[in-house]
């Protein structure tokens, strides 16, 4: 900073959460939470692979309802981060511009999302 | 043509940004068809998922694209991730450790899993 | 790392209420150089009347009758001067614009956000004209005028330059977006944030242009352009309805499918 003198003005502290915001900082947090599942997965065609041992470990943890967990927070970002990346895409193309359309795909897809992960938890899977 | 490739050829590994930026948009796009591809090959395997998963492997497509679509998730990801340094990380040697730290991780899963794979595809029942 | 949280010399203060006359309550950001203190928050009321309809008409009445060092732009207060651009209840905009109707209850006013204060309302906007300077904000021709002549273009040529040459420079849009928080000062590669970039766009639009080419690889490298992530901030915040958003997808997509 140039100016050290000079007070910062607030920023975070005042901005009003918006859905454009929210949403695009969501997109970020899903993303690091699949980046390091992708660790999980590795580890489980590992085992299954060539250890037996860990693989009972591993699949006991998933049945477990901290692996539940796990697993729910997996889902649910894949399917979060899916859609908002098509939305992302349908942006890049240079479409879907208008404030308007912003926020009603914004909505759109935390409907989305939500319904998916409620119809697999609890009618596909009905594990809770 | 040939521009667009020159251009876009360091996969998005450098300090290119729309080699960065392309490549983020390219893995996405294609990983849109393999995950619904494997969204609905898995979906005949969800009763017992572990033990099946050993015998959908073994079909050759299968191993083919599951393959494909791991290495572009961890390309996608890794992309991602360096973007998220380049956003919040100031200090340009911390940077570069970060960077060169998330490459190696990234690599090495993509090893093990590959080779986990291929172990089991070539395993005998 | 990136400093989320404030510097310790712009940690905000609770200041003074200055009168209780009633009406509506007005609480706004005041730093004043001259003294060694931390920023604060004053209150002032004031009753909205026919005068007094938009928030800068409100700020104007504090400065007339009650606090006459209270300091902000304004110029032209029917929002084409872009002076007076600050952040009202949370989102930035012109004040000359805003509406006392629009707002229910108390209205928080502070500097536009993440930027080095002068004084009170007072943002020091040299950075972001410096980088406005960066684009080359003029035409670039590589042919002469026809003598007694203005440069001729079709209508639909011109028509490419609209919700473009409207922008008037309030950096509303820059101001509100997270990544030109982070990354718009770095003094020597800078994110150069949706209000440059909107005008870097217009000019790399504009058929009469001739160094469309050089203008877009200068934008390409990880910074400049690249830190956007379409968070559509700005959007959402310009007071003049533009869409810097979509001029920065238009120039992403320029970079990558542009002949050079």
């Amino acid at each position: 900073m140039k100016n050290n003198d000079r007070p910062l003005s607030p920023h975070l502290q005042i901005y009003k959460p918006q859905i454009t915001s929210i949403l695009s900082i969501s997109h970020r947090f899903t993303g690091i939470i699949l980046y390091l599942s992708t660790f999980l997965i590795s580890l489980w065609l590992f085992s299954t692979a060539f250890n037996n041992n860990l693989k009972i470990i591993l699949d006991n943890f998933f049945y477990s309802n901290l692996g539940k967990i796990f697993l729910f927070f997996i889902t649910f970002s894949f399917t979060y981060h899916f859609l908002n990346g098509l939305r992302h895409l349908i942006w890049d193309f240079g479409y879907g511009f208008n404030i308007k359309n912003v926020y009603l795909t914004g909505f759109l897809i935390i409907i989305l999302t939500l319904s998916i992960n409620v119809y697999i938890w609890f009618f596909k899977w009905s594990i809770f | 043509m040939v521009n667009f490739l020159k251009k876009i050829f360091s996969f998005g590994f450098n300090k290119d940004g729309l080699s960065h930026w392309i490549w983020q948009r390219i893995t996405a796009f294609l990983m849109i068809f393999l995950f619904l591809w494997s969204i609905f090959s898995f979906q005949e395997l969800s009763i017992n998922f572990i033990i099946d998963f050993n015998s959908w492997i073994k079909i050759p497509i299968n191993l083919a694209l599951f393959v494909v679509l791991f290495i572009l998730i961890m390309h996608h990801s890794t992309l991602g991730m360096l973007n998220i340094f380049e956003d919040y990380v100031q200090s340009k040697k911390i940077k570069k450790i970060f960077s060169i730290l998330l490459k190696t991780t990234s690599f090495l899963i993509v090893l093990i899993s590959i080779f986990s794979v291929w172990h089991i595809y070539s395993e005998i029942i | 790392m990136v400093q989320l949280h404030l510097p310790k010399n712009s940690k905000v203060e609770r200041g003074k209420t200055h009168n209780k006359s009633g009406g509506k309550k007005f609480n706004i950001y005041r730093f004043d150089p001259e003294k060694n203190e931390n920023p604060k928050i004053d209150t002032f009321y004031i009753e909205k009347n026919k005068s007094i309809q938009m928030v800068l008409d409100a700020l104007i009445a504090i400065k007339d009758d009650i606090d006459a060092s209270l300091t902000f732009r304004k110029s032209c207060r029917e929002g084409i001067c872009g002076s007076c651009s600050m952040n009202i209840n949370g989102v930035n905009t012109l004040a000359c614009t805003k509406s006392l109707d629009d707002i229910p209850g108390d209205v928080n006013i502070y500097p536009l956000p993440h930027m080095p204060v002068i004084k009170d309302l007072v943002p020091d906007l040299k950075n972001a004209y410096k980088q406005y300077n960066s684009i080359s904000p003029w035409l670039k021709s590589k042919s002469k005028p026809k003598i007694n002549s203005e440069r001729i273009q079709s209508q639909k040529d011109r028509s490419k330059l609209d919700g473009l040459i409207e922008c008037i420079m309030c950096f509303c849009c820059s101001t509100s977006c997270p990544s030109y928080w982070w990354n718009g000062d770095k003094n020597k590669k800078d994110y150069l944030g949706p209000a440059t970039l909107l005008s870097a766009y217009r000019w790399i639009a504009d058929t009469r242009d001739d160094e469309t080419n050089e203008r877009l690889k200068k934008l390409n490298d990880s910074m400049s352009l690249y830190r956007c992530h379409t968070i559509m901030n700005c959007t959402s915040a310009c007071p003049k309805g533009l869409n810097p958003a979509k001029a920065i997808a238009e120039i992403k997509k320029k970079v990558a499918f542009n002949k050079n």
